[in-house]
């Protein structure tokens, strides 16, 4: 609650130093200069209104309305409600509009109560825009699995600075597109028409171009909202193809199966149902291609701008590091939180003849499967990128992960029957088990159980050399090896004898708050 | 022949507040056995305490002649549960969930999936067999979780309000199969409020309130030609007692 209050303090807090900003500036700089930065200044804030509610889906906070209509509360009404929301969103763009006001003003821009109504005229319009495109992107997430695409874009768009650093063609490219986006006439966009009003250019068909934009948005917002507040019928068609008998199998489901062509039952099987849930869980899909995308988008940049102070040593290790990183990124949905996605539906294990042990271990080998699967993806992407990745750094990349692997599996079954949490498998937000402080000490123990790894690559870049790096992960492997074998029986143990807190845990329901 | 199912002072204490007080219960096999108590009664967490799914404070608890928690592991393989809760795996397809509960049984990967073939007809749901479960209505999942306490043909069925949200054909096709289940041999204990489905199916009822037992026999015993078997359970759990009337809800 109280890192919560700081955070949104410090947000606040610099969004505000914005403001004063925008309030000083116009009146050091010359009228042509606001002529020229006003339009292209509101075009960024109006892009800001409607990602940021789009961005804020995705990270699975939303108000899920739709739960709200079973009470006798018009549409209309909750229309109202959900533009205040979308006010909400924008509060940043608000204050960067006081400001501005303030800095007009000050200016000496003529007629400021015309400049308030232009503002006013833009906040609608945006406030009406981003209720329409919010609900229309929430409808097609449900549908499609572009959830999971637009969250990735997102979020490897905080990269953008650093490849553009990195790499010359992107920064060609990011010309090209800036260059385009400059010989488009500001005035067709409401950021343009507002801009024109608020610098006191007073043109009767720009008011009015401005509220028939602003009717078409309040069209659009209320017809999409009134559409997303229809009952949820995203699973009904949700077909998956099932085996016949005399059917050929699939790729896919040849390679569902093979797990229990070395499995016996019941671990084969609980394997190759772990596999099937985690695969159809957005919650998982995400950061699994989080890891060998932006995982090598972040981390390859990094490394080449550390070559001429470190080395290449982190280079020559590149896929080994990524590989650990992406399984850092894997933590809450692979191994923190393993009976989340299994919700009140865990209740099975303990009637089925399963011993909880078992259940570990497959649920484990289930993780051991997709992190290496992992590292193959990352060996491969870092190639694609131009990277020589040779049989040596494949053979120590699998090694090191297998070794990782023993010490996130070790954390991940005592947090998982410690800290069971329900996690909804479609909402890709974190999924992390506890909040507040524990949260946050189980993610920093998560990242720490690699120590012994880290370990050996210090030792390699000490005077251990070669043989000192392999001497220490193999002590670290027999290490790993006894501490997982211990924290196994133990978490098997406690999840035996506290069932009743492990199901009470992971059998809470959804409230129309979504935020988990 | 022993008991399916045999209780002697069952108590189940959380904290201070008791779900289940000394509860003595002895169940026929082969029998259709309804277990009857309003709401909060302590229906379900007998069932859980029967499956281990909870511990008792204190009471000898047997399954099918074996005890419970010590002789769990044989216990669950002759046990087909249905739970209160529709919290399936939903992220399996029906036919999915049946394949995997069978060979979760023992049944190899074959008969597990030739089972749930046939089960998802019997049951009428072969037209979502390949949909997700999650997609399914709150009947479909009853259903489907009928469907998968029967695929290892067990010896026992514990059944939490098996017919809650299943619609009248639903409901039918069930009791169907579970009269055929009790005339192979098998024993069926089963918790509902709809009152007329226990009457007309169960051999014997007992009638559970504030965690004790407080009726049980066959449902002749226990009724006379004037009640119904409504009338027992809401005299036998204090149920008649004067409904204070809101002047405004009667305007």
């Amino acid at each position: 609650m109280l890192i919560s209050l700081g955070l949104s303090v410090l947000w606040y807090g610099l969004w505000l130093a914005a403001a004063v900003a925008s309030a000083v500036v116009p009146s050091l700089v010359g009228r042509t200069d606001i002529e020229k930065a006003l339009p292209g200044l509101l075009f960024m804030m109006m892009a800001y209104w409607q990602l940021a509610p789009v961005i804020t889906m995705s990270l699975g906070v939303s108000l899920q309305m739709r739960k709200v209509t079973i009470y006798p509360v018009t549409t209309r009404t909750l229309f109202a409600v959900e533009c205040l929301l979308r006010l909400g969103t924008g509060l940043e763009m608000v204050l960067l509009l006081c400001g501005l006001l303030v800095g007009l003003v000050a200016a000496g821009t003529p007629h400021p109560a015309e400049i308030v109504l232009a503002f006013l005229l833009f906040v609608t319009f945006n406030v009406l825009l981003s209720a329409g495109v919010r609900n229309t992107i929430e409808r097609i997430f449900q549908r499609k699995k572009l959830r999971e695409v637009v969250v990735l874009l997102v979020v490897s768009a905080t990269l953008l600075p650093q490849v553009l650093v990195w790499s010359a063609e992107a920064r060609e490219v990011a010309y090209w597109i800036l260059l385009g986006g400059r010989s488009v006439p500001y005035w067709v966009l409401p950021s343009g028409l507002a801009a024109r009003l608020g610098l006191g250019e007073w043109v009767w068909i720009d008011v009015g171009l401005l509220c028939g934009m602003i009717a078409v948005a309040g069209l659009f917002g209320y017809r999409q909202f009134r559409h997303g507040c229809r009952p949820d019928n995203s699973f009904a068609s949700s077909a998956v193809p099932t085996p016949r008998p005399g059917r050929r199998l699939s790729l896919r489901e040849r390679l569902v199966r093979a797990p229990s062509l070395v499995l016996l039952d019941p671990v084969g099987a609980l394997v190759e149902k772990e596999i099937v849930y985690l695969w159809r869980s957005p919650r998982f899909r995400l950061p699994f291609f989080m890891g060998f995308t932006f995982g090598v988008l972040a981390w390859v940049p990094l490394m080449k701008q550390w070559e001429s102070s470190l080395g290449r040593w982190m280079e020559n290790s590149s896929v080994t590091l990524i590989s650990l990183y992406a399984l850092l990124l894997l933590g809450p949905v692979l191994f923190l939180n393993r009976f989340g996605f299994d919700r009140g539906a865990a209740r099975f294990y303990f009637w089925l003849p399963l011993s909880m042990r078992r259940l570990l271990v497959a649920k484990n080998l289930t993780s051991v499967i997709f992190g290496l699967v992992e590292v193959a993806l990352v060996a491969v992407t870092c190639s694609l990128i131009g990277l020589t990745i040779g049989m040596e750094q494949l053979v120590e990349a699998f090694g090191v992960a297998l070794v990782a692997l023993l010490y996130l599996l070790s954390v991940g079954n005592h947090m998982s029957v410690r800290f069971p949490s329900m996690s909804n498998p479609d909402r890709v937000s974190r999924a992390g088990p506890g909040h507040g402080v524990t949260g946050l000490v189980q993610f920093l123990l998560f990242p720490l159980s690699l120590a012994p790894i880290l370990t050996a690559f210090v030792v390699r870049q000490g005077n251990g050399g070669q043989e000192g790096f392999l001497l220490v992960l193999a002590a670290a492997a027999i290490g790993g090896c006894l501490l997982y074998l211990a924290v196994l029986d133990r978490s098997a143990r406690y999840a035996e004898q506290n069932r009743e807190l492990l199901l009470s845990h992971l059998s809470c329901g959804e409230d129309p708050v979504a935020t988990d | 022949m022993a008991a399916a199912i045999h209780v002697r002072g069952l108590s189940k204490f959380y904290g201070d507040k008791a779900a289940l007080r000394g509860l003595d219960l002895e169940v026929p096999q082969g029998s259709f056995f309804g277990f009857l108590g309003p709401n909060g009664a302590g229906k379900t967490t007998t069932i859980h305490i029967l499956i281990g799914l909870l511990p008792a404070t204190a009471g000898e608890v047997e399954v099918l002649g074996m005890q419970v928690p010590e002789q769990l592991d044989g216990i669950k393989r002759l046990v087909g549960v249905v739970p209160d809760e529709s919290s399936l795996f939903d992220r399996l397809t029906g036919s999915e969930f049946l394949e995997f509960v069978g060979r979760m049984y023992g049944l190899s990967r074959e008969v597990a999936a030739r089972r749930s073939r046939e089960l998802m007809e019997l049951f009428e749901l072969q037209k979502s067999a390949s949909t997700l479960v999650a997609g399914y209505s709150k009947g479909m999942k009853k259903r489907l979780a009928l469907a998968g306490a029967l695929i290892h043909r067990p010896q026992l069925f514990l059944l939490d309000e098996p017919f809650e949200g299943v619609d009248p054909l639903g409901a039918r096709l069930m009791k169907e199969i579970l009269m055929e289940q009790v005339e192979r041999g098998a024993t069926v204990f089963i918790t509902s409020h709809v009152l007329e489905v226990v009457e007309r199916l169960c051999d014997r009822v007992a009638i559970i309130a504030d965690g004790r037992l407080v009726a049980e026999g066959s449902v002749p015993e226990l009724r006379s030609a004037q009640e119904t078997l409504e009338d027992i359970f809401l005299r036998v759990v204090g149920g008649e007692k004067a409904v204070h009337r809101l002047d405004w809800l009667l305007a």
